[in-house]
């Protein structure tokens, strides 16, 4: 499910209760002017009834009615291209970035032709056709990512899609034109980009300074120190004081990164300060608080992981280390300087690469 | 965004404005999975219009990836990554010789952090053995290296055929194949010393330079300084030689140049 190279998890995570606002209250720092929103409740995304009507539609567009392909996509569109916006094309033109149009309409014109070659294995018993529609415009972000373009390697699109020894390859899909790219072996890769050390050092001082309650934090960083997955941590640390886990927590991440104590130490101090405090003192969200009523006058610190299940404990673990992730990605983006916000910079600067590449290339929209 | 009327979790903190950005949260909440599927598909629909948004989607994804790849392990070999740069750009800055000068540059500039291949010795104190941790410093070797560092047998001459006196029993990692060179590291605790010794370097070649950094917080900061070893034509061999002597109880790093 996850867009993200993801490791830890053992499952998926159900929706976190302390819902994020739905509006960025700082939206000038995004720069700029309010964008329009559509008004959500005019219908829901993709909205064609149910799975059962959604079938029907597809049978009349496999039997060659073009109005039912047409409600199909005009059902699925927004998510399909909305799919695709939030992980492709992007490019900076004078210090400022842009939406690489060209690309998402390519994009999204060779995940509809994609779909329609699949149409006929959708499963109304499996879920509605925008989900199914979704799937494909995915597929076709992870595709486009495996090419050298995909991966940021400066070269001539519209020189590997068009002419030269495949122009005979024939009428084939935007997903086997993809295909090939991928498998092209002409273009040097370059070494991965290693992230920097103090990238690492301020994710670390940022994560354990976040509001995320001390139990959730603690996971996550077992996680992140010693590479546990949630069921190691579940079965081997969920009757053990959060105190002698937080110490365990530094112990191990000293030893797994062979770094200085000096550099590491600092930054688990927020965490240790919170696990001398009342529960009630110590965690903020309201949902979190009203959670645990039974928690609110104990020292975190003397409270274990298995005070705070409300279920199964592995997909327990597994939801609070989405819920630091969450807090951890939305603190990076308010960052408008340091390590993390260069990063960033560095990746936008990546796509900028890719952008201009295409439309130096000239590649039209198939 | 903020006029959908269901019970979601999105729904939570709604403001009664009729147009909006999505904020950091909802943007972060796609990334790590903690929206429904409902919740991401209304993230979509309005990525879908709202150019803004998906630029700065596009920049939480790229946070999401360094989360996701970040461990205690990574961190450290980030940092020894940073300690082999920085090395490098203080012995290109220290040579006295142009072209050695340039080779170093040209390493930091191709190879910044990496190296053909990669020692972490540990020197305990005089009296006791030297540990040597073949294994620790993959990460820093190049893509596509030759070398692979792996511990040996037996001692190794570093002075024509063979000794006169037999010495302490040191350490010593190999690397390399049958095509191509070879290098072999003899560590001695009990001299402070490590040698570096490469075979096979084909004729007209230079062999490659070594850097021998160290890296432990036990040393005092003047001790810090990376050391350049040239290696030199060893007499009566045709191995190529460098020494490094009179070496510390501490951590150190020994870096090979990337072969051509």
């Amino acid at each position: 499910m996850s867009p993200t190279p993801d490791e830890p998890p053992d499952e998926a995570p159900a929706p976190v209760a302390d819902a994020a606002p739905l509006v960025d209250h700082e939206g000038a720092a995004r720069g700029g002017d309010v964008v329009p929103a559509r008004q959500l409740n005019e219908r829901e995304p993709g909205q064609m009834e149910s799975g059962p009507d959604d079938a029907a539609v597809v049978a009349r567009a496999l039997a060659g009615e073009q109005q039912a392909f047409d409600e199909l996509r005009a059902a699925a569109e927004g998510v399909v291209r909305g799919t695709i916006r939030m992980q492709v094309g992007r490019f900076e033109q004078n210090g400022t970035y842009f939406v690489d149009h060209a690309l998402v309409d390519d994009l999204v014109q060779m995940a509809w032709t994609q779909i329609w070659e699949k149409l006929a294995t959708y499963d109304p018993g499996v879920g509605r056709f925008v989900h199914f529609a979704r799937y494909w415009a995915r597929i076709m972000v992870r595709r486009y990512r495996d090419t050298p373009i995909g991966r940021g390697v400066e070269t001539s699109l519209s020189a590997m899609l068009g002419g030269g020894a495949d122009a005979d390859e024939g009428d084939d899909s935007g997903a086997d034109r993809l295909d090939r790219l991928a498998r092209r072996g002409s273009v040097v890769e370059p070494p991965e980009d290693p992230v920097g050390a103090d990238v690492y050092d301020e994710l670390l001082s940022l994560t354990f300074a976040t509001a995320s309650p001390p139990h959730q934090l603690i996971a996550f960083g077992f996680a992140k120190a010693a590479e546990w997955r949630p069921r190691q941590i579940a079965a081997e640390l969920s009757n053990v004081p959060l105190r002698a886990l937080e110490t365990r927590l530094e112990r191990s991440y000293l030893e797994q990164s062979d770094l200085e104590q000096a550099r590491v130490q600092p930054a688990f101090q927020p965490l240790r300060n919170r696990l001398e405090l009342r529960f009630d003192d110590a965690v903020r969200g309201p949902t979190t608080l009203a959670t645990y009523p039974g928690l609110h006058t104990r020292i975190v610190g003397e409270t274990t992981l298995s005070d705070y299940y409300t279920g199964e404990p592995t997909a327990d673990v597994t939801q609070w280390w989405y819920a630091v992730k969450r807090r951890v990605l939305a603190e990076v983006q308010r960052r408008d300087s340091g390590p993390l916000a260069d990063l960033l910079r560095q990746a936008q600067r990546r796509s900028a690469g890719r952008g201009a590449a295409r439309r130096t290339s000239g590649q039209a929209a198939p | 965004m903020n006029e959908r009327t269901d019970d979601s979790a999105m729904n939570a903190q709604r403001p009664s404005a009729m147009h909006a950005h999505l904020s950091p949260d909802v943007i972060a909440g796609y990334f790590s999975d903690t929206l429904s599927l409902d919740d991401q598909m209304l993230v979509e629909e309005h990525v879908a219009t709202c150019d803004d948004c998906a630029l700065a989607a596009q920049g939480a994804l790229a946070a999401g990836t360094v989360v996701d790849r970040w461990t205690a392990r990574a961190h450290g070999q980030a940092v020894t990554r940073t300690v082999l740069a920085e090395a490098l750009a203080t012995a290109g800055a220290r040579a006295t010789v142009a072209a050695v000068r340039q080779r170093l540059e040209a390493w930091a500039e191709r190879w910044a952090g990496q190296a053909e291949a990669a020692l972490r010795i540990v020197l305990d104190a005089p009296g006791q053995a030297a540990r040597v941790i073949a294994e620790a410093a993959p990460d820093l070797a190049r893509p596509g290296g030759a070398w692979q560092l792996a511990a040996a047998p037996a001692p190794m001459p570093t002075r024509g055929a063979a000794r006169r006196t037999p010495p302490p029993q040191p350490i010593v990692v190999t690397a390399g194949g049958p095509d191509g060179p070879t290098a072999s590291i003899a560590v001695s605790a009990e001299r402070g010393e490590v040698v570096v010794r490469l075979d096979d370097v084909p004729g007209g070649a230079e062999p490659p330079l070594v850097l021998l950094i160290p890296t432990g917080p036990e040393q005092a900061y003047a001790d810090r300084e990376p050391l350049l070893g040239t290696p030199q034509p060893s007499p009566g061999s045709e191995a190529w030689i460098a020494r490094f002597t009179g070496l510390g109880p501490g951590s150190y790093l020994v870096v090979f140049e990337p072969l051509p």
